[in-house]
């Protein structure tokens, strides 16, 4: 359950972001998460819907867009999905290729809102 | 009359790696390690695949000739420390239910080894082949500890370890003539999910092949401190 553990992060990245734009809460965050990112969504919802109480984004709604891993051959140039976790080129089975997406746990965006008057 | 104050909403945009604070400190880490010529070599696997035996043995043949420091995570207890105390100063770090070690725990734990200017520091991680490998400690070499009797389809079960593990040592393989475990099967499945392991076959029960993966261990720690660097390169992960 190491989501809770970067769910802290993700709070602490929305406080600093809500303090610097002086807005009174976070209404919304988006994230992108990898297929291969080692984390859960399901999971990370759970730990953002509880690590959130008391903090700025208390009531924020977490969007999560799951980010399907590909993955480029540098010898042939295809890019293709890693399907089974082959980390192998299917167009000419080199074995040394590179990730390009898949394994990133990206904040997005932050909707904030900021009380006037 | 009753003044509601208005409300602005805004959309911002950051694009920014939940982990890259994390990642910028443990390369940090890395880097102060380098620079004093310590290698951190991490063991993660399974509770019970043999990362204190495999550490009691690896220690007690490059203490000496070389400066070893242990830091073992636990979720309870002292044990491994205790064992680990006989060859290398080491500290237990125990994180009361947390399911893996996180680099503030080592850096807390690292001045309890005294003078931290090791040639070699182990950290061994909590018994958990799913949260340490999606956490970066600073370390040069993450070796995943597979011991025969956990079955030869780990691989494919615990994809994101392996991809980001450099080295697999397998372990207990004095109990293969007992067990249904197919040494290439595994290496296959491992090698298809990371081209670039290295591999080890041991069994510190028996002390076999130890010499094998204490040499490796020699070179990676030579390397760093010729070149401040150890290849093959962390895969961040």
């Amino acid at each position: 359950m190491h989501e809770f553990s970067l769910v802290r992060a993700l709070l602490e990245q929305i406080a600093q972001l809500a303090s610097r734009e002086h807005a009174t809460r976070a209404t919304g965050v988006s994230l992108s998460v990898g297929e291969f990112s080692g984390v859960d969504a399901d999971l990370l919802q759970l730990a953002f819907a509880q690590s959130s109480e008391g903090t700025v984004a208390q009531d924020a709604t977490l969007t999560i867009r799951r980010v399907p891993l590909e993955a480029r051959c540098p010898s042939c140039q295809s890019e293709f999905p890693v399907v089974g976790y082959r980390f192998q080129c299917p167009a000419c089975d080199a074995s040394e290729v590179v990730v390009i997406r898949g394994e990133e746990l990206i904040l997005e965006t932050v909707t904030l809102e900021r009380t006037e008057g | 009359m009753k003044i509601t104050p208005a409300t602005q909403e805004q959309v911002v945009s950051v694009q920014r790696d939940v982990r890259a604070e994390r990642r910028a400190a443990a390369e940090s880490f890395r880097r102060r390690m380098s620079a004093q010529g310590t290698l951190v070599v991490r063991l993660i696997s399974s509770p019970g695949a043999g990362k204190t035996s495999l550490l009691e043995k690896t220690a007690q043949r490059l203490q000496g000739p070389f400066r070893v420091g242990v830091l073992v995570g636990d979720i309870e207890t002292e044990r491994d420390a205790l064992r680990l105390a006989a060859y290398a100063p080491s500290k237990q770090i125990t994180t009361g239910g947390a399911c893996h070690l996180e680099l503030p725990l080592v850096e807390r734990a690292l001045p309890a080894l005294g003078d931290d200017r090791f040639d070699f520091l182990f950290i061994e991680d909590v018994g958990n082949l799913i949260c340490p490998a999606s956490h970066e400690l600073g370390e040069h070499l993450r070796v995943l500890v597979l011991s025969v009797t956990e079955g030869d389809d780990k691989p494919g079960k615990y994809p994101k370890a392996f991809r980001t593990s450099q080295v697999v040592v397998l372990s207990k393989t004095d109990l293969l003539p007992y067990v249904p475990f197919s040494v290439e099967r595994a290496l296959a499945d491992a090698r298809q999910v990371q081209p670039q392991l290295t591999f080890f076959s041991l069994s510190s029960l028996r002390e076999d092949g130890l010499d094998a993966w204490c040499e490796f261990l020699r070179a990676r720690h030579a390397e760093v401190v010729a070149t401040g660097r150890c290849s093959p390169q962390f895969l961040s992960g």
